[in-house]
C-alpha cells in the first residue's frame, strides 16, 4: 500500500510539470538547434511573413555608398511572403513559396524655365505584383552523424507571374499657384514582379552544432538557360495627352549565388538568437534589342544580419531579423526588417 | 481477535484517509499558491490581465521609439499613392517616455516627454538652356517635443459581468521650439520640435477580460487650442521679415473611436489587435487670406506584440493606415520597454 502511496505522490506533484516539459519534447518544439536540416515525416510548415526595405543606400560600380535621398531616389520596398513546407520522408523535404512585393522609386524633381513658361516633371517606377512561384526539393543524409548535418537542395522559380511593363500612366497637369502657372508632367511607369523565364536553383547547407549553439553554411547557386520576351514602352506628350507604344526586347537574368552564414545560440529552450554574415554576386545578364545586347552589370552585395525566433505555442513560432549591408558593387543597399510566423503541424 | 479487528478496521480507515489526504495533496498546494499572489506578481502581469490602471503605489516606467517615412498618402478621394507632387523623403524618430503612478487603485497620473529627431530631404534639378542646376535640401528637427501630463480615473472596476471603464484626461502643453530657427535662407533653416499649441484630450475605455481575452472599446475627443507661431510656408526668397511674421493659427480637433481583440499567445506573448478611426476637423492659419485645410480621417490596424518578463515588457507595434482621406499611408514602427516597479 505505501507503495502505491508513493506512486500516488509522486504522480500528484509532477502531473502540473507535464504540460510543461512535455509539450518541449516533441518534434514540433524542437529547440532551433537539434532541428534536422529537412522537417520530419508528416510535417507541415507554413511560413507568412513581412518584409520591410528601406532603401536609402546603394552601392555604386566603385563600391561606394550613394547617399539615395540625396539623390532624391530612396524608396521603400513591402514584401509579403508565403512559404509551404512538407516533410515526405524523414529526411526528404518538398517546399513552395510566393511573395508580393510592392515599391515606388520616386526620382527628383526637374524643372524647366523656357522663356514665360515654367514645366517640371516627376518620375515615379512603380514594381508590384507577384513573383514567380517557387518549388524546391531538399535531401538531407539519412543516417545521423554527430554535431554535424549536411542537406542538398534543388528547385525552380517557375514564371507565372506578370513579369512584362504594364502601359505607363503619365500625366500632364497645371498647377495655378498664387503667383504662377506651372505645367506639371508626372511620369509614372508601371513595373511588375515576374522574371518571365525558368530559373532554377541549386543549394547546398552544412551545419555544425552543439547543444546550445550551431553554424550553419548554406548557398544556393541560381542560373537561367532562356530569354523572355519583354518591353518597355516609350511616350509621346501632345497637348496635355500622352501617347504610348511598346518596344519588344529579349532579356535573360543572369546566374546569381547567394549564401549566409549563421551563428545560432540557444539562449533559453524557446529562444535562439542569432547572427549572421550573408550576400549575393550577380553576373552575365542581359538585355537584347535589334540584335544588340547590353550586358547587365555586376552585382554583388554583403550583409551582416541578427534576429531571434520564439517557440511561442507548439503550433507556433515568432522571428524576426534585420539585416545591414556593409559591402556592395552596383545594388541597393536596404535596411531590411523581417517579420515571420511559422506554423507547424503533424499530419502523420 | 478483538484486537486484531479493531486493528484491521482502524488500519483500513487510517489507510483510505491517509491515501485521500495525499492524493489531495498536491491540489492543496495548488490551492494555496492560487491565492497568494504577491505584489512583485502583481508587477508581473500581462497587457491583458492587469488592471486598467496602475495599482496604488505602482509606478511604471516605458520608453519607446518610433519610427517613420513618407512614402505614400491617402488623397482627397481616399485614393491611396505615393507622393507624386514632390520627391521628398523623411526619416522620422520619436522617442518618448511615459511615467505612470498609481495615487490609489483608481486614480493614476502620467507624464509623457518626448524626443524628436526627424529630417526631410528633397532634391530639385533646374535647367534653362544649357544652364543646371541641382538643389539639395536638408531640414531637421532635433530637440524635444510638447510635454503631455494626464489623469485617468477608473469609474468602474471590472467584475464578473461587467467591465471597467476608465476616463483619460491628457493635456498637451507646447514646451517644445514652435518656431523654425537657425533660418538662413528661405530653404535653410531647422524645423520646430513642438506643435506650439495647448490640447486637451478626453478619452473613455471600456475593457472586459475573459481570460486568455479581452476586449476594448474606446472613444476620444481631443480640442486643440489656438495659438500662434512662424510658418515656414510662408517664407519669401529673399524676404528676412517674412522669416519672423507670425500667423495665429487653430488646428482641427480631433475624434477617435477604436477597440481591440487581444489574447494570449502563451502565459507570457500577448497579441493585441487594435482598429482605430481618426477624424480631424479642418486647420485653420489666419494669414491674408485665411488658409483653411481639408477634412482628414484614417483607418489604422495596429498589432501590438507584447512580451512579458517579468516586470519588463517588451513590445512591437505597427500601425498601418488601412484607408484613409488626406492622410499619410505609411506605416508606423514603434518598440518599446516598460518597467514596473
Amino acid at each position: 500500500m505505501k507503495r502505491i502511496y508513493l506512486l500516488f505522490i509522486i504522480a500528484g506533484l509532477i502531473s502540473p510539470c507535464w504540460g510543461q516539459t512535455g509539450g518541449n519534447t516533441d518534434i514540433l518544439t524542437e529547440r532551433v538547434v537539434d532541428r534536422p536540416l529537412t522537417l520530419h515525416a508528416g510535417q507541415l510548415q507554413i511560413n507568412p511573413g513581412y518584409q520591410l526595405s528601406i532603401g536609402n543606400r546603394k552601392f555604386d560600380a566603385d563600391g561606394d555608398k550613394i547617399d539615395l535621398a540625396k539623390e532624391g531616389t530612396a524608396m521603400v520596398q513591402h514584401l509579403y511572403n508565403l512559404e509551404i513546407k512538407y516533410g515526405i520522408l524523414e529526411f526528404i523535404e518538398v517546399s513552395a513559396a510566393l511573395n508580393y512585393s510592392s515599391m515606388g522609386v520616386r526620382e527628383k524633381q526637374v524643372w524647366y524655365f523656357h522663356g514665360w513658361e515654367t514645366l517640371y516633371t516627376t518620375q515615379l517606377t512603380e514594381c508590384k505584383g507577384l513573383s514567380d512561384l517557387f518549388v524546391g526539393l531538399a535531401l538531407r543524409l539519412p543516417f545521423d552523424i554527430d554535431h554535424f548535418g549536411w542537406r542538398v537542395s534543388a528547385g525552380a522559380s517557375l514564371p507565372v507571374a506578370n513579369y512584362k511593363p504594364e502601359k505607363p500612366t503619365h500625366s500632364s497637369i497645371t498647377v495655378v499657384d498664387s503667383l504662377d502657372v506651372f505645367q506639371h508632367v508626372r511620369f509614372h511607369y508601371n513595373d511588375k514582379a515576374g522574371n518571365g523565364t525558368m530559373i532554377y536553383h541549386f543549394g547546398t547547407t552544412a551545419q555544425f552544432f552543439t547543444d546550445n549553439m550551431a553554424i550553419t553554411g548554406w548557398a544556393d547557386y541560381s542560373l537561367c538557360f532562356s530569354e523572355a520576351e519583354n518591353r518597355y514602352w516609350e511616350s509621346r506628350l501632345y497637348e496635355d495627352e500622352f501617347s504610348y507604344h511598346s518596344v519588344p526586347y529579349k532579356t535573360r537574368p543572369g546566374n546569381s549565388l547567394s549564401y549566409a552564414l549563421t551563428f545560432d545560440y540557444q539562449a533559453i529552450d524557446w529562444f535562439d538568437v542569432f547572427g549572421r554574415f550573408s550576400g549575393m554576386m550577380y553576373r552575365g545578364g542581359y538585355d537584347e534589342e535589334e540584335g544588340i545586347r547590353i550586358g547587365h552589370p555586376e552585382k554583388n552585395i554583403m550583409v551582416v544580419g541578427f534576429g531571434y525566433e520564439i517557440q511561442v505555442a507548439r503550433h507556433l513560432r515568432l522571428f524576426q531579423s534585420m539585416d545591414i549591408p556593409i559591402l556592395g558593387k552596383n545594388e541597393l543597399a536596404p535596411l531590411v526588417i523581417y517579420t515571420g510566423a511559422s506554423f507547424n503541424f503533424l499530419t502523420r | 481477535m478483538k484486537t486484531v479487528n479493531k486493528y484491521n478496521i482502524s488500519g483500513t480507515i487510517k489507510n483510505i484517509s491517509g491515501s485521500l489526504v495525499l492524493l489531495l495533496l498536491p491540489s492543496l498546494v495548488n490551492g494555496q499558491t492560487e491565492q497568494q499572489v504577491l505584489p512583485s506578481e502583481l508587477k508581473e502581469q500581462t497587457v491583458i490581465t492587469e488592471p486598467a490602471t496602475l495599482r496604488k503605489g505602482f509606478f511604471r516606467a516605458s520608453f519607446f521609439g518610433s519610427y517613420t517615412f513618407i512614402d505614400q498618402a491617402f488623397d482627397e478621394n481616399g485614393e491611396k499613392g505615393y507622393i507624386l507632387s514632390s520627391n521628398v523623403w523623411a526619416k522620422s524618430w520619436y522617442y518618448q517616455m511615459a511615467l505612470e503612478y498609481g495615487i490609489t487603485d483608481r486614480l493614476q497620473v502620467i507624464v509623457e516627454p518626448e524626443f524628436i529627431n526627424k529630417q526631410f530631404f528633397y532634391t530639385d534639378e533646374y535647367r534653362l538652356g544649357a544652364y543646371t542646376e541641382t538643389v539639395y535640401a536638408k531640414q531637421s528637427a532635433v530637440g524635444f517635443g510638447d510635454l503631455a501630463v494626464g489623469i485617468d480615473y477608473q469609474i468602474l472596476t471590472e467584475t464578473g459581468t461587467r467591465p471597467s471603464l476608465v476616463a483619460k484626461t491628457t493635456f498637451t502643453l507646447p514646451t517644445g521650439q514652435k518656431n523654425p530657427t537657425g533660418i538662413k535662407s528661405w530653404t535653410d533653416f531647422k524645423l520646430p520640435t513642438g506643435a506650439g499649441e495647448f490640447v486637451i484630450t478626453l478619452d473613455l475605455n471600456l475593457r472586459k477580460i475573459i481570460y486568455p481575452y479581452s476586449f476594448t472599446l474606446y472613444a476620444g475627443y481631443a480640442y486643440f487650442l489656438e495659438g500662434e507661431k512662424i510658418f515656414s510656408d510662408y517664407f519669401e526668397p529673399g524676404d528676412e521679415d517674412s522669416f519672423k511674421q507670425t500667423f495665429r493659427f487653430k488646428n482641427g480637433n480631433r475624434i477617435d473611436v477604436g477597440g481591440s481583440f487581444n489574447f494570449h499567445l502563451n502565459d507570457w506573448i500577448a497579441l493585441q489587435n487594435q482598429v482605430f478611426f481618426f477624424h480631424w476637423q479642418p486647420n485653420k492659419i489666419y494669414a491674408e487670406p485665411v488658409y483653411t485645410g481639408d477634412n482628414a480621417w484614417c483607418l489604422n490596424y495596429q498589432p501590438v506584440l507584447n512580451f512579458q518578463i517579468r516586470r519588463f515588457r517588451l513590445f512591437e507595434i505597427v500601425s498601418v493606415p488601412v484607408l484613409g482621406k488626406n492622410y499619410g499611408a505609411d506605416p508606423f514602427y514603434i518598440l518599446g520597454l516598460l518597467y514596473t516597479f
